[in-house]
């Protein structure tokens, strides 16, 4: 009897396991997708600021800045409550135990070649403990920022460009007394110079005593490095004042520092700063205030003002928000976590001058590598429900085109003034572009295509954002100022009299491109 | 007795669809290992695009067989592939590469830029893009055979001139960065085969209401002949 139970259960049961086996190996996932394992322990304790670093120095540091600390809008850097806010914190990574600096990163006051004996040295406990008003209080900031995320990003997958040092400024120099700003520099035309970072302002709110500020700067870096310095956003690095890839440059840097952060705001510090924000205001936020929610034709539709990278930023932020918030919702722990991987890895897939379309793609693509397309259906509605229409209606009719060239010369007090084309001087083109059509025309974009050797390009494409059926826009003269042109320079080595031949190529991802043919009389 | 049967044939059919399915349906996702072993069997030919860049960037197509590529990490077969390469992608011996991996949970890249002399050569490279098991997926290429610039015979303005071209009218002196000696590349122009020798100016442009910003000039060595412009990631 035990013997045919056994043989009348067990032989189904070892055939179902079997095929069970079978199935999921060679039907189901296998090596179809999944990352590489996650060191999930050590990125939750970066995110929480606890590095397990044994025999690294301490650092005292308001983490992430007094106003988050605290959660009051109101606390300044002169705030005597501030210092029971300050956290012991190791700072990983260092060449050695007396300087904030290792091998790639390199952290400064000014300019790159400050005085040694000027720049942050531990106490005689050896910890990096400073009052927050005091520069070196940033500069300690601004190491354990910048190497924190370094360390966070190499941790998540990805490799971090070291090929060049990283200096970071944390009170740069400027020829202005009252600036008030962060920039980072990839340097593409040097390749012989080191990437840097610069905070400026040394009022009170200084940005350099913000880590988010930081993040966000090595946001920038690290989207050049994740897209393999593609140029994800390379005619914004040649000049362009809007492109879909600028205005994502900005949101993935915001949603870095936001996601990592576990908040969704960024720069409440920097804002005290700024006219127009209350205190404790966020620079930027990636959700919506109570009772209304930014669609997409509300910052990309042209006019005077629109569309603005750092709007569209935002708008790009609130969805990704949206995102995260369904990763988050499926796993509380490290749901964050899978969101970041997920994001940055479908940037590693992004091409040159890439658009937000672009963007989707590679999010679905990437989700798709990494987790079998579990997430296809959120990142699709969240394009969707933000009013980003994946396939819109194709055009009727071309764009209608009108293009003029003319010579510029630049003067003295910053302004503009037109001349006739010269050798030797830049030239800049007056549009007029007409949408025709009873449909959006989606990402509008200009590029200045030479057809002759003496014609240079410096601004070879500028974006437009969407133009509204019937909508015109006008650049030059009396339209947008010239700045939101595509400019050409003269060669110097052309003769006076001579002709050269271009093209602009009017190009929109929902029709066919059009190209006007001209020339430039000199 | 009926029931296990039926699962067993189920299980047996299952075992001869999957069979049947890898047998005719190429995996996106072999692994390395077995393929190295396998050296007879070729690899899936990668993509080959060409990036058009700019104008001033003519680019330049070449398409190598690829056979299976030997290496443990994306430096090792991005090398293996470019050394095997090398004569079709006819890189002259003076134009020395340098290269740089880019890695993602999903894939990696291996860019290499080149330099003549020392001096880089803006915007040419070549770059081998990797899945996770290292096999080669696409490969993009505009780099071009130029020929080698004679810097000891260079036409060439000094610093000092070129310091002034670079701060004038709408340009200052960017205060932030190093006060040093610009630095010189190779700039690759349209219609030409040698490359223009030109100095990177960091200076700030003055734009209306007091305002500046970064940028970094490209000005040609023998008459500061503004080339190219590259600008800086400002917060506001």
């Amino acid at each position: 009897m035990i013997r045919t139970r056994s043989y009348k259960l067990g032989y189904p049961l070892l055939l179902s396991m079997l095929m069970v086996a079978i199935v999921v190996a060679g039907c189901g996932g296998g090596e179809g997708c999944g990352g590489p394992t996650l060191n999930t322990a050590r990125l939750l304790a970066i995110r929480g600021s606890s590095f397990q670093a044994s025999g690294a120095p301490m650092a005292g540091l308001i983490i992430p800045n007094p106003i988050e600390a605290t959660q009051s809008g109101t606390v300044s850097a002169t705030d005597s409550r501030l210092f029971s806010f300050a956290s012991g914190i190791a700072l990983p990574g260092l060449l050695n135990s007396s300087r904030l600096e290792n091998n790639f990163l390199r952290v400064r006051i000014r300019e790159i070649n400050d005085p040694v004996n000027s720049l942050a040295t531990p106490n005689s406990k050896g910890a990096f403990a400073f009052n927050l008003q005091d520069v070196k209080y940033s500069e300690t900031m601004g190491y354990y920022g910048v190497q924190s995320m370094i360390e966070y990003v190499e941790a998540l997958g990805f490799s971090v460009a070291k090929s060049r040092p990283l200096f970071v400024m944390v009170r740069a120099a400027t020829s202005d007394p009252n600036e008030i700003n962060a920039i980072y520099d990839h340097h593409y035309l040097d390749p012989n110079s080191p990437r840097t970072m610069r905070l400026f302002g040394e009022t009170e709110f200084a940005p350099g005593m913000d880590r988010d500020m930081y993040w966000h700067e090595f946001g920038h870096l690290f989207n050049e490095s994740a897209s393999r310095e593609v140029g994800m956003d390379f005619a914004g690095d040649n000049g362009a004042i809007f492109t879909e890839g600028a205005a994502m440059h900005e949101c993935l840097a915001d949603i870095l520092a936001e996601s990592v952060g576990d908040s969704p705001n960024i720069g409440r510090w920097i804002a005290r700063n700024l006219s127009g924000f209350r205190p404790g205001e966020p620079l930027r936020t990636a959700v919506d205030p109570a009772g209304s929610r930014t669609m997409f034709n509300d910052v990309i539709i042209a006019d005077s003002n629109n569309p603005e990278r750092y709007a569209v930023a935002e708008w790009c932020t609130r969805l990704l928000w949206e995102i995260r918030e369904d990763f988050v919702a499926e796993d509380s722990e490290i749901g964050a976590i899978n969101f970041e991987r997920m994001l940055f890895s479908a940037v590693s897939l992004l091409e040159r001058d890439a658009s937000i379309g672009d963007l989707r793609s590679a999010m679905v693509s990437a989700d798709d590598k990494l987790h079998c397309g579990g997430h296809e259906t959120s990142i699709e509605t969240a394009f969707q429900s933000r009013g980003f229409i994946a396939d819109p209606p194709t055009l009727s009719n071309r764009l209608e085109v009108q293009a003029e060239p003319t010579g510029v010369r630049f003067t003295n007090n910053s302004s503009i003034e037109v001349i006739d084309p010269t050798p030797g001087q830049s030239v800049v083109f007056a549009m007029r572009i007409r949408n025709n059509n009873s449909q959006v025309a989606r990402n509008v974009r200009v590029k200045l295509e030479p057809l002759d050797q003496g014609l240079l390009t410096s601004t070879y494409l500028q974006g437009y954002g969407d133009l509204a059926p019937g909508q015109t826009i006008q650049i030059g003269l009396q339209g947008l100022d010239f700045g939101f042109s595509v400019f050409g320079e003269v060669d110097q080595r052309v003769s006076s009299g001579s002709r050269l031949r271009y093209q602009l190529r009017i190009m929109v991802e929902n029709g066919p491109e059009t190209v006007v043919p001209g020339e430039i009389t000199l | 007795m009926k029931k296990s049967l039926a699962v067993l044939v189920s299980g047996l059919g299952c075992v001869v669809f999957i069979y049947l399915w890898n047998s005719f349906t190429p995996s996106k996702h072999e692994p390395v290992a077995e393929e190295r072993s396998v050296t007879s069997v070729s690899k899936p030919r990668p993509k080959i695009q060409v990036n058009p860049g700019d104008q001033q960037e003519r680019a330049l197509a070449i398409l190598p067989t690829v056979e299976v590529i030997e290496g443990e990490t994306p430096q090792e077969v991005a090398d293996n592939y470019l050394k095997k390469h090398r004569e079709t992608f006819n890189i002259q011996p003076f134009h020395a590469p340098r290269s740089e991996v880019f890695q993602s949970p999903i894939g990696s890249k291996v860019r290499y830029t080149f330099t003549q002399s020392g001096l880089p050569i803006i915007g040419m490279e070549i770059q081998i893009r990797m899945d996770s098991n290292l096999v080669v997926e696409k490969v993009t290429n505009n780099y071009r055979p130029l020929k080698k610039v004679d810097l000891e015979s260079l036409d060439s303005l000094s610093q000092e001139t070129m310091r002034e071209i670079a701060e004038s009218n709408q340009y200052e002196e960017d205060l932030g960065g190093a006060k040093r000696e610009y630095n010189r590349v190779l700039v690759p122009v349209s219609g030409s085969d040698t490359p223009e020798v030109a100095f990177v100016a960091p200076v700030k442009e003055r734009l209306p209401g007091n305002r500046t910003r970064p940028v970094q000039l490209l000005l040609r060595a023998s008459d500061g002949q503004v080339l190219k412009k590259s600008f800086s990631r400002a917060e506001f």
